[in-house]
């Protein structure tokens, strides 16, 4: 007798649904969450929490990460996040729901091509481009379930890209706009453009115990006071522990998986709160640790079937990862140039921008080279985080330090007189061999595992597509009437958004799960977050990670 | 905010990690003037690396006194405009470097390191006078002087960040006294706001 029949590992958005889904049909459920178990009444608007403290993100310096980036001299250097100089971060929400307590949940379907990058765009010297072993077809009704138990509020827009939808429109109604949503419907239009309603993870309504937006304007990186934001704690583990069939262990960090002489999963070897060494048995294993960590994990996790880590026979585990590619940039328009009416709209802190263009999803154009996948290009509100706000004045434009009266008016005029659009494109990272995690032989975290050791290479092509999509964006930032738009692109990861790393396909020998996100070597172990995907598509691909686990937990519950 | 957005945030933070460089190369200056302690004599550390707070070594040895000053020339008060003294920010900074979290720690080390160093420095330069005596065009000369290296600007920089926080934080946390900060700037607060019994040091479990 096992002590239940499904343990998952991790309990964000790729965990979630296999814990709901698994308790709704009656099976035994145990969730191991690396960290605590926070809720609302943990929840403020407190930007010194959510910001600039390890309160939900794990410590870099007693659980580093090494990370390997390419240097001026062509060779790779290797620094741990620990370390003084590295200016990197992989770690994101580490509590009950993951990140998804955190996310702002800005949510696109992938389209029809994106599961057939290689086919519908041909090969890229450089890139590991693979078709999907499922079609979008396959996925469309657990894009639509996720819609109803996540609650994602929207507008359908008809437009070239539109993806096929088996419902005509969102169950939720869209969110409370902005001024500046209706400045970049004008601009677009204007242009030949079709401004998107953007879908947000958002309750417009109440479900369930959950009540809908209150508007408080502090989103993305704030955890969720009201329940609105569809977190796989408030959307799914809450109902799923309400089953009194599955149980969430909170400050479990698994550092094993076992396996026996057969090659199947036997237990999840943990580290409870008091850093004692526990263990579980199950009839089946799920991991969903977000990309990085779920990689590191099966590297960890030698048996007498798996000498390399599990499923690793091939060498497969942890290549291929990929990131959202892309840029950021900025604008801004000074209030004195509005009616006082005007202004008032401007500053109402609260209701959302929700827009986006996919004109670009594919480009035909001469200019570009010929035709290539695009492209999202997305309109966000500024950060309302006062301190985030203030701290690059404290460098002027050469980087030199400002103080004293100088920079008190320079925070007055940031504050007093400007406000800021922000755009942000999504564009494939292309998979490629610099981008990949391994065990790091040396460093040890503070448990004395070895930790994730990641190289982030990124493809050129992929700057060209953003280089591309920016020259689009810019204009209309600027038809809006935003001065000084700004352009940031530099090739670097989104530490927040990342998947692959164990690759799904039908060839054991260049992937390491199959379609139904088993891992081909052990039949009775799963991988659920968005690890699985050969390539993420132009878009944040939160919405896909979800619904690929509600397609898992179907294949998962079949198979018990 | 879009998905980009924590991306972006953390990057800023990064920014100040960076500073930590700083630590090593500026003892090794500080010792070229003086005795050169080294910092586990300056901050003496708990069994276990661990913090006591309040942190009774720091509060008794770090120089407080040159640091209140560098936070009201870098924040000064105006008429119309709060400055170091109005957001309680010595005070602020004292907390939050006695937090015990992998930031704070790293940072109580090197803005008493640097503040041990600049106070050398000072008396190299200005016969044996402080930070404290010094007339307002001597101590802007001090701490550009101390901005000319990167090393120096790093740790005025983060000097500068908790200055911030106190000017912009919940007033819960100790600054921002009575919303000065945000009134000043015009800050429109999210609800619900962090009670006490609810901030960054209460809600992380032991």
């Amino acid at each position: 007798m096992k002590d239940f029949d499904v343990c998952v590992i991790g309990s964000g958005a790729g965990g979630g649904p296999i814990a709901w889904e698994a308790a709704r049909a009656g099976r035994s459920v145990v969730v191991l969450e690396k960290g605590p178990w926070f809720d609302e009444r943990d929840f403020y608007k407190d930007e010194v929490t959510c910001n600039h403290r390890r309160v939900f993100r794990s410590d870099y310096k007693t659980e580093p990460q090494v990370i390997e980036e390419p240097g001026a001299d062509g060779q790779w250097s290797a620094l741990p996040t620990s370390d003084p100089n590295s200016g990197h971060d992989y770690w994101n929400g580490n509590c009950v729901g993951g990140s998804s307590n955190f996310m702002s949940g800005h949510f696109y379907r992938l389209k029809p091509d994106d599961f057939r990058l290689l086919s519908t765009f041909g090969p890229i010297a450089g890139a590991n481009i693979a078709d999907w072993p499922i079609a979008y077809e396959d996925l469309e009704p657990y894009y639509t379930r996720v819609e109803t138990e996540i609650g994602i509020s929207g507008r359908v827009v008809p437009h070239k890209f539109l993806e096929p939808r088996s419902t005509p429109d969102f169950p939720y109604t869209p969110t409370t706009e902005h001024l500046f949503a209706q400045w970049v419907d004008k601009a677009a239009a204007e242009m030949g453009y079709t401004p998107l309603t953007v879908a947000r993870a958002i309750l417009t309504r109440p479900k369930d115990e959950r009540r809908p937006c209150e508007y408080s304007g502090f989103c993305g990186s704030f955890g969720c006071s009201s329940g609105a934001k569809g977190s796989s704690r408030v959307a799914l583990l809450n109902r799923a522990v309400a089953t009194g069939r599955c149980e969430v262990r909170p400050q479990a960090h698994v550092y094993r998986i076992e396996s026996g002489a057969d090659g199947r999963a036997t237990g999840a070897l943990y580290y409870d709160k008091d850093g004692q060494a526990q263990r579980v048995d199950a009839r089946v294993f799920v991991v969903a640790c977000q990309a990085i960590e779920s990689s590191r994990l099966l590297l960890l996790s030698s048996g007498p079937k798996h000498p390399n880590g599990l499923g690793n026979n091939r060498g497969q585990v942890g290549r291929n990862l990929i990131f959202s590619a892309g840029a950021t940039g900025a604008g801004h328009v000074l209030l004195k140039d509005y009616d006082e009416a005007t202004v008032r709209r401007i500053e109402l802190l609260g209701p959302f921008v929700n827009r986006g263009l996919q004109d670009f999803y594919h480009v035909d154009d001469p200019a570009f080279g010929g035709r290539a996948k695009g492209g999202t290009i997305a309109f966000v509100g500024n950060s309302p985080s006062f301190i985030h706000r203030a701290m690059p004045e404290r460098r002027d434009a050469d980087g030199g330090l400002v103080w004293g009266r100088e920079f008190k008016r320079r925070l007055e005029s940031v504050f007093w007189n400007n406000r800021v659009l922000r755009y942000e494109i999504f564009c494939d990272w292309l998979p490629n061999d610099d981008c990949h995690v391994a065990l790091d032989p040396e460093v040890k975290d503070k448990w004395g595992l070895p930790v994730s050791r990641v190289r982030i290479g990124h493809h050129p092509h992929d700057d060209k597509v953003s280089q591309y999509l920016v020259d689009r964006a810019r204009p209309v930032m600027e038809r809006m009437g935003f001065r000084n738009v700004i352009a940031n692109l530099n090739g670097a990861p989104t530490p927040n958004l990342q998947a692959g790393g164990c690759r799904f396909g039908a060839d054991p020998a260049t992937s390491v799960l199959d379609a139904d996100c088993r891992v081909h070597d052990c039949e009775n172990v799963y991988v659920s977050d968005g690890s699985f995907m050969p390539t993420g598509g132009s878009v944040p691909f939160t919405w896909t990670i979800y619904a690929n686990a509600y397609r898992v937990a179907e294949r998962l519950i079949a198979s018990l | 905010m879009g998905e980009h957005f924590l991306y972006t945030d953390q990057s800023s933070d990064r920014l100040l990690w960076r500073r930590r460089q700083f630590l090593l190369s500026l003892l090794a200056g500080a010792g070229a003037v003086a005795t050169g302690r080294a910092v586990a004599d300056v901050l003496p550390m708990a069994p276990g690396g661990g913090l006591p707070s309040p942190l009774a070594h720091v509060l008794e040895e770090a120089p407080w006194p040159l640091l209140e000053g560098v936070q009201s020339h870098l924040l000064p008060t105006e008429a119309d405009s709060p400055g170091a003294a109005q957001v309680n920010a010595l005070a602020y900074l004292q907390d939050a470097l006695g937090r015990d979290d992998a930031d704070a720690i790293e940072d109580r080390k090197f803005i008493t390191a640097g503040a041990v160093f600049l106070r050398k420095r000072i008396a190299l330069d200005y016969g044996g006078r402080v930070f404290e005596e010094l007339g307002e065009e001597e101590r802007e000369a001090a701490l550009r002087k101390m901005a000319g290296s990167a090393d120096g600007g790093n740790w005025i920089s983060l000097v500068m960040y908790y200055l911030l926080e106190a000017l912009l934080a919940d007033p819960v946390y100790g600054g921002n006294t009575d919303e000065v900060g945000w009134k000043w700037l015009g800050y429109t607060a999210g609800f619900p706001r962090p009670p006490i019994g609810k901030r960054y040091f209460e809600i992380r479990p032991a």
